[in-house]
Formats: C-alpha cells, sequence, structure tokens
C-alpha cells in the first residue's frame, strides 16, 4: 500500500494522549471515534466494538515496540477505515513482547477486501519496526504536528524498512 | 551440531499471513532454539518477531521458505509447516 494512503488512513481520525482506564476502554474509545466521523450508526458501532473485542480474544494484536493493530471487518464501507490513538499512559494489553501499549492504530477493512488490508498491515508493521516512527509517534506535540510529518514519517520507515 | 535446513511451503489459507497467524507462528517459533526466519519475495525476516512477519504482506497462494538454523532445525521445520498444514489459525 502507498504508504500516503496509509497516512491518509490514520489521519483522519486522531487520538492524542487520551485517558484510557484499560485495553476494553481504549478500545471503545477508538471505535467511537471512527464512528463519529464517518457517521457510522450507533448500532452498528456497537457490532463493531463487539468484532474489535472478539479478535484480541483471539490473542493479543499488541504486535511489540509498544504498539497494537487491533482490527475488525466492517460492511457497508467501501474503504479501509482507520483511527490512531496515543493514550497518555501505557496500557498493559498482553502484547507479544510483554510490553504495554501507547500506540494504537485501529484498521477496519470492508468485508470483501482481504488484500487491501494485509497490505495495509505490511505497511503499518514496516512503519513501526522503525524505532524512528514509533519514537515520532509518543512524541509529537500535536495534531497538526503529527498530521504534517505522517506523510514523510511513514514514507521513511517504510523505505528504510 | 548445529544445522540448517529450509522448507517451502504455499500458503493456501483465505487471508494469508495476516497478524493471528503471524503470532501462532511466532509462538511456535518460539519454542525452539533455532534461528528461525521465513523468506518471500527476495525477502529473510525474522521468524520469531509478529511485526517483521507482517511486514511482508504475504496472501493466499504466496509462497514462502522457513529456514531454521541450530540444534534443533529439523524439529522446529517439522512444527511450523504442520501448523501451517493444519492450523485452523491459517484456514
Amino acid at each position: 500500500m502507498n504508504p500516503k494512503t496509509l497516512a491518509s488512513v490514520f489521519g483522519n481520525v486522531i487520538l492524542l494522549d487520551v485517558d484510557a482506564e484499560d485495553k476494553q476502554d481504549i478500545l471503545a474509545q477508538l471505535v467511537a471515534a471512527v464512528c463519529k466521523r464517518h457517521k457510522i450508526s450507533k448500532r452498528q458501532q456497537s457490532a463493531l466494538l463487539s468484532k474489535v473485542k472478539a479478535r484480541e480474544e483471539l490473542g493479543s494484536t499488541g504486535i511489540g515496540s509498544g504498539a497494537a493493530v487491533p482490527h475488525a471487518k466492517i460492511s457497508g464501507v467501501k474503504k479501509l477505515l482507520g483511527a490512531f490513538a496515543r493514550t497518555a499512559q501505557p496500557i498493559e494489553y498482553d502484547a507479544v513482547d510483554g510490553e504495554p501499549v501507547r500506540l494504537f492504530f485501529l484498521l477496519l477493512s470492508p468485508e470483501d477486501a482481504a488484500e487491501g488490508y494485509l497490505e495495509a498491515l505490511s505497511t503499518l508493521s514496516r512503519a513501526i519496526r522503525d524505532k524512528k516512527f514509533c519514537s515520532f509517534m509518543r512524541t509529537a506535540k500535536g495534531k497538526r504536528d503529527l498530521l504534517y510529518s505522517l506523510n514523510e514519517v511513514v514514507l521513511r520507515a517504510v523505505q528504510g524498512g | 551440531m548445529s544445522t540448517q535446513a529450509v522448507r517451502r511451503v504455499v500458503l493456501k489459507g483465505t487471508h494469508g499471513l495476516h497478524a493471528r497467524p503471524a503470532t501462532t507462528f511466532v509462538q511456535t517459533a518460539q519454542q525452539f532454539t533455532s534461528a528461525i526466519s521465513i523468506i518471500a519475495r527476495n525477502e529473510e525476516v525474522d521468524g520469531k518477531s509478529i511485526i517483521s512477519i507482517l511486514t511482508l504482506g504475504l496472501g493466499k497462494g504466496a509462497e514462502i521458505e522457513i529456514k531454521a538454523v541450530g540444534d534443533d532445525a529439523d524439529a522446529a521445520l517439522d512444527a511450523l509447516v504442520s501448523l501451517i498444514e493444519t492450523s485452523e489459525a491459517f484456514a
């Protein structure tokens, strides 16, 4: 996936330094934010949240480096939707490396777009594997800063990896 | 004595090597002391790192090589190949 596309998927919904009590709480906030932004009904929002949580039950999406990629399929949309959240405090997430998580990248993909989802996950993982990318995401001061540099940071991380 | 072994596998599952199968793969790989890597599209990545595996973006039908280097290389490959061919996470 084009890094620019990925940056725009996450640039759409950004939650910075949110207070979240635990895993369930941050997942609920992420899903609520993406639903609000895309005018998705309350009913679908609650179904989506259940799906995202069910996916976590199968195994944590905390893929290491203090980042997690919760995800689910969503019906009735044609393109990939995403949301980025940074929590004020790291959250216990049963991540693969045991480290708590502060960076959350929610991905919702259309029912029939397995390839697009895999590509997004691939680009995103390349970015997350890059220490500079993670450190930028942890320290960017505000939404504008983050949006301004997201393209460039994703691009550099992906090309460097 | 340390040995090196390589096996080729085709991903037959509908969704390829996405987050859940990658997690299962890594959990199995970590049970062995051998260094494990996945080779695909001329790229070799650490088979014990979910992030690294996900960077490959391997979809249905992708051909991969699994390489193991170490004392339990053969046992590791037996377990990993059998996982890909039989586990529900790879279906």
